[in-house]
Parts: structure tokens; C-alpha cells; sequence
């Protein structure tokens, strides 16, 4: 599932070497973290999320062929302390 | 790959009239034509062709990438393009109906995908169709079916029915059959993915449809 996400994320990114994708995974849920450089954040996401949306259910469909559910979340570094990231969007 | 050729001279024709007011926004579209430039026979080809061909080659090849890590399997194929259009089938993938999702939410997915990786990597806007299996005809016929059954029981019983919601390309076949219609008119109401077609029956009294 991860390198699924790396694939797309890095085809829409203009600094595909600062996308960094972590994957926790719990016993049926995936959590998959995407970070990119601060001004891909908006193109990883979309007019109105439509990107954000997309990677989710292709991901989603994807994970359900394995049987697993996966929530995609996208983390905005916070400039002032680059340690602590919060999700820009999940659903 | 076989079919390059052929639908070179067909690629050419459909796309030099678009040319002039798409040249600006298509500039970046030229970075790479030698590698994929197909010469053909007829000698009017314009520049345009060799980059859509790039494009096709493009988009083939990133879908499969995702279609393989998902574990779908399965190969794109470039069909034709009509009115700007580039149709693509995936062809030979497990599980069809995944593929599709509900209502062809996940194929729609990975056309908006495809659309921003397009625009990504040439700084332009491309209209793509994707299908599989045959599903876009199916659902046009199914749209259409159900679309008329409800006029029908709008003209017996109700005065209203709200459709489910759809894309805008669904959308806009819904309202195409009811164009002309002198006993129903059709018109949307909602916004993002609520967005469906109202079918209502034209009243005497009533305003002219403001769609």
C-alpha cells in the first residue's frame, strides 16, 4: 500500500525526493501518513480535495482486494517546529 | 503498440484544430517529441501528434505501474480520441468490479489521477476516458433506462423526482434526453458529489427551465 502512495503522490509532487510516506499498520486498519515538501501540500490535495479524494479510493479499493482497510492522510509540517506534524486532511 | 500508427494520421486530424489556442499552454508539451515521434506518411502531420503520443505512452505507463502495485494487474490500452478526448480501456485486470468501485467511484478516481499526473508533467489539461469492460456504455444505458422509467412516474404520479447523484458528464446525458421534451424538463440542484438531476413536469404555469 505504501508504494502505491509513493507512486502516485511522487508523479504529482515537484520535489518527489521530500515525499516521505509511513505506513502504520495496525491489525486490519493501515494508516498511511503522507508528507511532502510544504508547497506540493496543495497539489497532493486538490481543488476541494479532489486529489486528496482520488488517492484515497483508488488506495482504498486497492486495500480491499487485500482485505484491509486504510485511512490516507495527509500531514502539513508545521514550519515553527518541523517535529510535530498534524493532518491537513483526513477523513 | 500496434495500433500507433494507425491512429496517427486519425490522432492528427482531430487534434490540429485545437492547435492555435492550445500552443501557449502546451508549449512543454514538445520537451521530448524525437523519442516518441512515429513518422508518418502523410506529410500535413502536425506537431501535436507526436505529443499526444507521448502522452498515451505517459499515461500507459504510470496507470499500469498502479494498477500493478495494487495488485490489479491488467494493461492500459489507448482506444481513440474524439473531441479532444483520449479514451483508454484497462484491459486483462483481476477483479473488474474493484476496479470500478460504487458507481464507478474508483475508476473516476483514477481518471482524476491520471488528469493531475497529465498536468503535472505537461502543464496541460487532457480530457481522458477511461473504461473497463465496457462499463461507460453500460452505465449510459442504465442512466438512461432509469432516467425515462422516472419520467414516466413523474408524468403519472409525482411532480418531482430527484435522480441519484452523478458526474457531470452523467449529468449532462440526463439533460440531453429531456432537451426536447415538451412534458418533462430536467435540471441540477446540490453541489459537489450531491449534485443529481431533478425531473420535473413542465407546467403551464411554470417559468422556462433555467438550467
Amino acid at each position: 500500500m505504501k508504494q502505491l502512495v509513493e507512486s502516485i503522490v511522487k508523479a504529482l509532487v515537484d520535489s518527489p525526493d521530500q515525499v516521505v510516506i509511513t505506513q502504520t499498520a495496525g491489525e486490519s486498519v493501515v494508516i498511511i501518513e503522507i508528507r511532502v515538501a510544504q508547497d506540493d501540500v496543495g497539489k497532493v490535495i486538490g481543488k476541494e480535495g479532489r486529489i486528496a479524494n482520488a488517492i484515497r479510493t483508488v488506495v482504498k479499493a486497492a486495500a480491499a482486494k487485500h482485505d484491509k482497510k486504510v485511512t490516507v492522510e495527509i500531514m502539513t509540517q508545521n514550519s515553527s517546529n518541523s517535529s510535530a506534524s498534524t493532518p491537513a486532511a483526513s477523513f | 503498440m500496434s495500433i500507433k500508427k494507425g491512429l496517427f494520421g486519425f490522432l492528427k486530424e482531430l487534434v490540429s484544430p485545437t492547435l492555435p489556442s492550445a500552443a501557449a499552454s502546451t508549449t512543454t508539451l514538445t520537451l521530448d517529441p524525437i523519442t516518441h515521434y512515429t513518422p508518418t506518411s502523410t506529410p500535413t502531420s502536425t506537431p501535436s501528434a507526436p505529443v499526444s503520443q507521448e502522452v498515451i505512452q505517459y499515461v500507459c505507463t504510470k496507470l499500469e505501474e498502479i494498477l500493478s502495485i495494487s495488485g490489479f494487474g491488467g494493461k492500459l490500452e489507448f482506444q481513440k480520441q474524439e473531441n479532444d478526448r483520449l479514451f483508454f480501456e484497462i484491459t486483462n485486470p483481476q477483479d473488474v468490479g474493484r476496479i470500478i468501485g460504487k458507481d464507478g467511484m474508483t475508476l473516476e478516481a483514477l481518471q482524476t489521477l491520471v488528469k493531475a499526473f497529465i498536468f503535472k508533467k505537461y502543464g496541460a489539461t487532457a480530457k481522458i476516458a477511461l473504461d473497463i469492460e465496457n462499463y461507460r456504455q453500460k452505465r449510459e444505458d442504465l442512466l438512461r433506462a432509469h432516467a425515462l422509467k422516472s419520467a414516466k412516474t413523474v408524468l403519472t404520479r409525482s411532480r418531482k423526482i430527484d435522480l441519484k447523484p452523478m458526474n457531470p458528464e452523467e449529468r449532462r446525458l440526463i439533460h440531453s434526453l429531456f432537451q426536447d421534451d415538451k412534458r418533462i424538463r430536467s435540471y441540477s440542484v446540490g453541489s459537489g458529489v450531491y449534485r443529481h438531476v431533478v425531473l420535473e413536469r413542465r407546467g403551464p404555469k411554470q417559468d422556462p427551465a433555467l438550467d
